[in-house]
């Protein structure tokens, strides 16, 4: 059973410990909740399809959100890292752009992250994957 | 209370404001003690009523030991920032002065009335089943995070309708604040999305994430303000956590 004192003496902690990654973690607990943080949501394919491809979207839109209305200059820039990651990991698993974004703007992005060395290994391979795929084929973009 | 109050009431950490009750000389020490009565009354009163107090002598109880411990033996003076948090002082203190209470009861019980020796019993204290499960520490524990976690939704309500992002503050308040406080349950994003006409569910769940940070940074600087240094946040949260959650909880 869940107590309501405990639970917020334990995220108050928790927003203590890692101050920067919570942000966007809490966010995918709250979009994707059956997945640990956010480097998992993103990763993690679905096993159905159409409903991974729902998932990249939500969590795409909750991304963009954030990387704009975040409290802190830290998590905008890591709110857009998983903004880049999570139209990867489209490019990747759909063959598709999920944004309407231009793809020369959005392959920057994915070459910025890439570079990042303080993200995590596996978001930055997914968005090495995409950029592969991008240059082999042209992807349908969102209209 | 209005927001000039509120912000007055928490210009003074906990610590300052324990020794400047304490400060016999202070020109606000009666300003600080009837803020510090105030701020711990819930926990010592929990905490009595969880040793088998009605609700009646619990009150008697506390009144007495805000009498004799706060005011007449200055309880406050005795506070030593570098021999643990003023919680610890008060829960002893009021550990001691319950059972100092008890023992002078059953001492005029056994006295003999008109010539009949009283029963030992306890008679009008009540049974334990009309008490919360707590025991004593945790009672006092409960009350006092219930304390530190009204002040920091306070803190963060008024700041967020300071800059205008009340809709930040009405998402907070709808998906986390009431449910914790009234266990009702979190009202639908998609209510959420069509009530303040956002653009769809993420976006009200990145307001709430940012409420939900903005709470967290709270309680942890109502923690702050009762621990010497900004290191010991950290060790009180999780003791109070440990407090919390022991025997099972």
């Amino acid at each position: 059973m869940t107590d309501p004192l405990s639970d917020s003496l334990r995220w108050a902690l928790a927003i203590g410990s890692e101050p920067e990654h919570s942000a966007v973690d809490w966010l995918s607990a709250e979009l994707v909740p059956d997945r640990p943080n956010a480097v998992a949501a993103i990763c993690l394919a679905d096993p159905n399809p159409v409903e991974d491809l729902r998932r990249l979207r939500l969590l795409k839109s909750g991304f963009k959100t954030l990387r704009l209305s975040g409290e802190h200059s830290t998590h905008r820039r890591l709110a857009a890292r998983h903004y880049a990651a999570t139209i990867a990991a489209g490019v990747v698993r759909h063959g598709c752009w999920i944004t309407r974004q231009r793809p020369d703007r959005l392959l920057s992005a994915l070459q910025d992250l890439v570079a990042d060395d303080t993200m995590d290994d596996a978001l930055r391979g997914i968005a090495k994957d995409a950029i592969s795929a991008a240059n082999d084929r042209l992807l349908d973009q969102d209209s | 209370m209005s927001e000039h109050d509120r912000r007055s009431e928490q210009s003074l950490t906990d610590w300052s404001m324990v020794l400047d009750a304490g400060s016999l000389d202070s020109p606000s020490r009666s300003a600080s003690l009837d803020r510090l009565v105030r701020r711990y009354w819930p926990s010592l009163f929990a905490c009595v009523r969880a040793g088998g107090c009605s609700a009646e002598e619990a009150n008697d109880i506390v009144q007495g030991f805000v009498a004799d411990v706060i005011l007449e033996r200055n309880l406050p003076a005795h506070a030593d920032r570098d021999r643990g948090r003023f919680r610890g002082l008060l829960f002893r203190s009021i550990g001691n002065y319950v059972r100092d209470h008890h023992r002078r009861n059953r001492s005029l019980k056994r006295r003999p009335e008109q010539g009949k020796v009283a029963s030992l019993d306890v008679e009008g204290c009540p049974t334990p089943s009309d008490q919360s499960a707590d025991d004593p520490e945790q009672a006092f524990t409960r009350h006092w995070v219930a304390t530190i976690l009204r002040r920091a939704i306070e803190t963060v309500r008024a700041s967020f309708v300071d800059r205008n992002r009340e809709i930040e503050w009405e998402i907070l308040e709808a998906r986390l604040v009431l449910p914790m406080i009234d266990g009702v349950p979190p009202v639908p994003y998609s209510n959420l999305v069509e009530r303040f006409e956002l653009r769809d569910v993420p976006q009200a769940a990145s307001f709430l994430v940012n409420g939900t940070r903005a709470l967290g940074q709270a309680i942890l600087a109502e923690i702050g303000e009762t621990v010497d240094s900004p290191d010991q946040i950290d060790a009180e949260a999780r003791d109070l956590l440990r407090l919390l959650t022991e025997n099972g909880r």
